[in-house]
């Protein structure tokens, strides 16, 4: 499968939030990444229609969306906002988005049940879904994009509100799931990209800021990553301080961003760096 | 792909039974519908279908508001679950999804509306109707006053849903429910009254158009109408739903491929159409104040300024020839031969006012003659004035009360739908009865849906012709009855006089009274004559043909006998007051003449009727003033009269 878009805009009324993007993706993992307000959400969205007034093309395998509403049932999407009917079990749940998929009814229950073994819920099938927890429903939500076995998943902010330990089972859950299709995770959160994609693409007001491998948006901010005291950070002029760093003897520490050449230790670059180089233009 | 519709119609179906509110609800409703349909059944009308019938399109208003709420919430719960994004981006997931609802809400109102037609079925078969004309008529009354109002608030709970928040949509739901209440629509109907016209249409009309309801259900029903379902109610539920139909495609208008797109545009114009078409209405009977409702339609018009007028015919019409079209209002063509000792530069006529004339010709030649209209009254001049003409009228009209239309025929031989001659009153406060004076000939055909009874003999299908003093026409839940030699043309749903022809046993007695009283012999054979009974909507008293006589809702012997003695006083506007005492008095005695007029009232001329009883005696009173009436060569004043008394 092939995803191509071409000087995608949208607008809303008269605010432009996504200008001209263009795209190409093909089968691997990308990370999706930019600040809160970035379009990231409305892209998403244009690209599995639900948005339909928008400029520019979305192709799948050559072919637009547009003209074929069915492509949709080879698309796998977990929404930022997601839930689940808290009338039906778990598992009536899966039915009923494999319905809503267009399963084939005598596969309904095998792709039910093998969905939910992938995302560690076989053992909640039997309960009603207004017991479930966040993570559950999360995870669900990642089970029910993952019916039918399509070639493209779309993940809006998978990880938001969840605790750490609901974080991490998600993490392995979408790790798990590499194979011969398109993955696109859409998040704010460095960390969830780092560890789970092959490419990263960055997007702030609209545009794409690049689309890079994970090592190329490290490099980004090679020889700018600093770790400095405070009385350094005075001094300087622009400068973007990426993490505080507590001294077990008192006294704080900063990881800083910076173009200016400083006499202090200079620190590997992560992607975090690159992101936040890339995005305030350091 | 249908095992698939099928699952996800499965599914749904879930989400509505595991909902505890709502199936409590629906269970409640349904409980309270026909806990109070059984009782009802068993205890309060056990043998009146109709007034059954009526009882239960009370609860129409619940039902709807009922849908409202409950299509709103069970609509809301995509919304509500926050997995609205994902129907959108599935194919055609939201629309499948609506569809398995609207289809569950369906199930639910036709459950509803099952189960409460079954209580009318029990009814129409207790009561051993055998007329599927009327078991008809209750299913289209479900259908108007139920299902469709049903189905237009489940199209507005789902567009609520799609579109407001939870209070908003609340606000609109209470805001539809206090629009359709009986006080209210009442009360704004009255106020529109004031308001002049807008676009050529009285204003209420436009207020029907958020009312479904029926608004006639505070009254005692027309037995022979049945649930008032005229054309405009059947177009203004299409116009809604209609409406709400194209509303909720357009909303969508970026999903829609251009044939959806064309539909609802088509679907709004079609509401357009029937929103018009609503505006323009032919006979109907709507228990309001409106100007052109039963209550206020001559009540209203006939003000001082339309008071009737009294003036001898100087001519008779020989002959009527009447072709009638009774579909949607009155659409009459009458010919009618003239007799006079010699040409009269002017022939009037008494005709209804709401009777519009199109044409007046002379039926001969085919001349258009100048005629005046004013109010009931019509003047036609002959083109030729040493000529007695034939007159050729076209008119069309419609009446609240003596109506005309797919559902009812009432017109009765003492009401002027066809001309009359010579001027006189229609309306006092109640509806003039006076047959005319001599019979003349009628040939009348008449293009009903209806088969329509008429007092001449019948020559064809709805074709009559005859001699009669007047030409009454009814149709509608009537038929025949014969008892005793007795012809009863009664309506089936409330048979007043076929069931109890024995009150009218008492009609000998009475007239032999008001003969030793009045010194006069008066008759009344009811074997030869076909009683009918007219409805008391009409608010008239009996009258008295050769060939029949209308009884309005009963037997009253009394009442009749009254009618027999004062259908020998002509038409006199002097002499009116006191012919209205002397009713009176035959009525209810010389006591209340002297307590409620002349002591009450002091109506002076009751207080020299009761002078003149006290001095005279009641007996040389009442003849004397019968003889006074009968007398038309008599020109002097009623109280002239009564002072001359010794």
């Amino acid at each position: 499968m092939v995803i191509d878009i071409k000087g995608l805009s949208k607008r809303f009324h008269k605010k432009t939030v996504l200008y001209g993007l263009d795209m190409h993706l093909e089968n691997g993992f990308y990370g999706l990444l930019g600040p809160n307000g970035a379009g990231k959400t409305t892209l998403l969205r244009c690209m599995v229609d639900v948005y339909m007034e928008y400029e520019g093309e979305v192709r799948f395998d050559g072919q637009r969306l547009r003209d074929s509403r069915q492509l949709l049932s080879h698309i796998g999407y977990l929404p930022q906002k997601f839930d689940l009917f808290r009338e039906l079990t778990l598992y009536e749940m899966m039915l009923y988005f494999a319905s809503l998929k267009r399963i084939d009814r005598r596969e309904q229950a095998k792709e039910a049940e093998r969905v939910l073994e992938l995302v560690n819920l076989s053992h909640e099938k039997g309960k009603r879904c207004s017991a479930l927890s966040g993570g559950m429903i999360r995870r669900a939500g990642i089970a029910q994009a993952l019916l039918g076995d399509p070639p493209v998943l779309i993940v809006d902010e998978p990880t938001a509100g969840l605790d750490p330990e609901e974080r991490i089972r998600f993490k392995n859950v979408l790790a798990s799931l590499r194979g011969e299709r398109i993955v696109l995770l859409s998040t704010h959160i460095v960390e969830d990209v780092e560890s789970l994609c092959d490419r990263i693409i960055i997007m702030d007001h609209g545009m794409f800021r690049c689309n890079a491998s994970v090592q190329e948006v490290c490099a980004a901010a090679q020889g700018k990553v600093y770790e400095v005291e405070e009385e350094q950070l005075r001094a300087l002029s622009q400068y973007e301080v990426v993490r505080t760093l507590p001294r077990e003897q008192g006294g704080t520490a900063y990881r800083v961003l910076t173009n200016e050449p400083l006499q202090a230790p200079l620190l590997h670059p992560t992607v975090e760096d690159g992101y936040l180089s890339m995005i305030k233009g350091i | 792909m249908t095992r698939i519709v099928k699952r996800l119609f499965a599914q749904v179906s879930r989400l509505f039974f595991r909902n505890i509110f709502l199936v409590s609800c629906y269970a409640l409703v349904f409980l309270v519908l026909n806990g109070v349909a059984c009782y009802r059944f068993i205890q309060v009308f056990p043998d009146a279908p109709l007034f059954f019938l009526q009882s239960s399109l009370e609860f129409c208003l619940l039902v709807f508001l009922f849908f409202l709420v409950f299509s709103f919430e069970f609509y809301g719960v995509l919304g509500r679950s926050s997995l609205g994004e994902l129907h959108r981006a599935s194919w055609q997931g939201t629309l499948r999804f609506r569809a398995c609802q609207s289809l569950i809400l369906l199930g639910a109102l036709l459950v509803l509306v099952l189960s409460q037609l079954g209580w009318e079925t029990a009814m129409y078969f207790r009561c051993q109707l055998d007329a599927p004309r009327f078991y008809l008529h209750v299913l289209k009354a479900y259908l108007l006053n139920f299902v469709l109002p049903g189905l237009v608030a489940c199209m507005v709970g789902c567009l609520l849903a799609e579109r407001c928040k939870r209070l908003a949509a609340y606000v609109v739901i209470f805001l539809l429910v206090l629009l359709g209440l009986p006080p209210v629509t009442e009360q704004l109907t009255m106020l529109t009254t004031v308001l002049p016209e807008w676009l050529g249409v009285p204003v209420c009309r436009f207020l029907d158009l958020f009312s479904l309801n029926p608004r006639d259900l505070n009254t005692v029903p027309d037995w022979g109408y049945g649930i008032p379902m005229e054309p405009y109610r059947w177009q203004i539920a299409l116009f809604a739903l209609f409406l709400l139909a194209a509303l909720l495609l357009l909303l969508q208008w970026q999903r829609l491929r251009a044939a959806l797109r064309g539909v609802g545009v088509v679907l709004l114009a079609a509401s357009v159409v029937c929103m018009g078409a609503s505006f323009v209405r032919g006979s109907t009977v709507v228990h309001d104040y409106r100007s052109d409702g039963v209550i206020m339609f001559d009540q209203g018009y006939y003000t001082l300024e339309h008071a009737g007028r009294v003036k001898a015919a100087d001519f008779r019409v020989a002959e009527y020839q009447l072709q009638l079209r009774l579909r949607n209002w009155l659409e009459a063509e009458v010919v009618m031969a003239l007799e006079a000792p010699a040409p009269r530069p002017v022939y009037s006529f008494t005709l209804h006012h709401s009777l519009k004339i199109q044409e007046v010709r002379d039926a001969r030649t085919g001349t258009a003659l100048p005629y005046e209209r004013g109010g009931d009254y019509l003047d036609v001049y002959p083109s030729d004035p040493a000529q007695i003409p034939q007159i050729r009228l076209v008119y069309q009209g419609a009446s609240p009360i003596y109506y005309s239309n797919a559902q009812g025929v009432c017109l009765a031989g003492t009401y002027a739908y066809y001309p009359m001659e010579g001027y006189h009153k229609i309306y006092d406060g109640d509806y003039r009865v006076k047959a005319a004076a001599g019979q003349r000939r009628f040939d009348v055909t008449v293009e009903s849906n209806l088969s329509i009874m008429c007092n001449l003999p019948a020559v064809g299908e709805n074709h009559f012709a005859g001699e009669s003093e007047g030409l009454t026409l009814t149709g509608g839940f009537y038929q025949l009855y014969e008892h005793d030699g007795m012809r009863i043309y009664d309506t089936f749903l409330n048979p007043n006089i076929a069931r109890n022809p024995e009150g009218l046993a008492g009609l000998d007695g009475q007239l032999a009274a008001y003969s030793r009283l009045l010194g006069t012999q008066f008759a009344c054979d009811l074997q030869g004559k076909l009683l009918v009974n007219l409805g008391a909507h009409t608010a008239s008293r009996s009258a008295v043909f050769s060939d029949h006589i209308l009884l309005p809702g009963g037997v009253d012997a009394q009442e009749l006998a009254i009618a027999v003695v004062c259908q020998t006083i002509p038409d006199n506007a002097v002499k009116e007051p006191l012919q209205n005492l002397f009713r009176y008095g035959l009525m209810d005695g010389m006591d209340d003449v002297r307590d409620i007029y002349a002591e009450a009232f002091q109506d002076s001329l009751a207080q020299r009727i009761v002078s003149q009883s006290d001095a005279l005696g009641e007996e040389a009173v009442f003849r004397a003033m019968y003889r006074y009436l009968i007398d038309e060569s008599d020109q002097r004043t009623p109280e002239q009269m009564l002072d001359s008394l010794s």
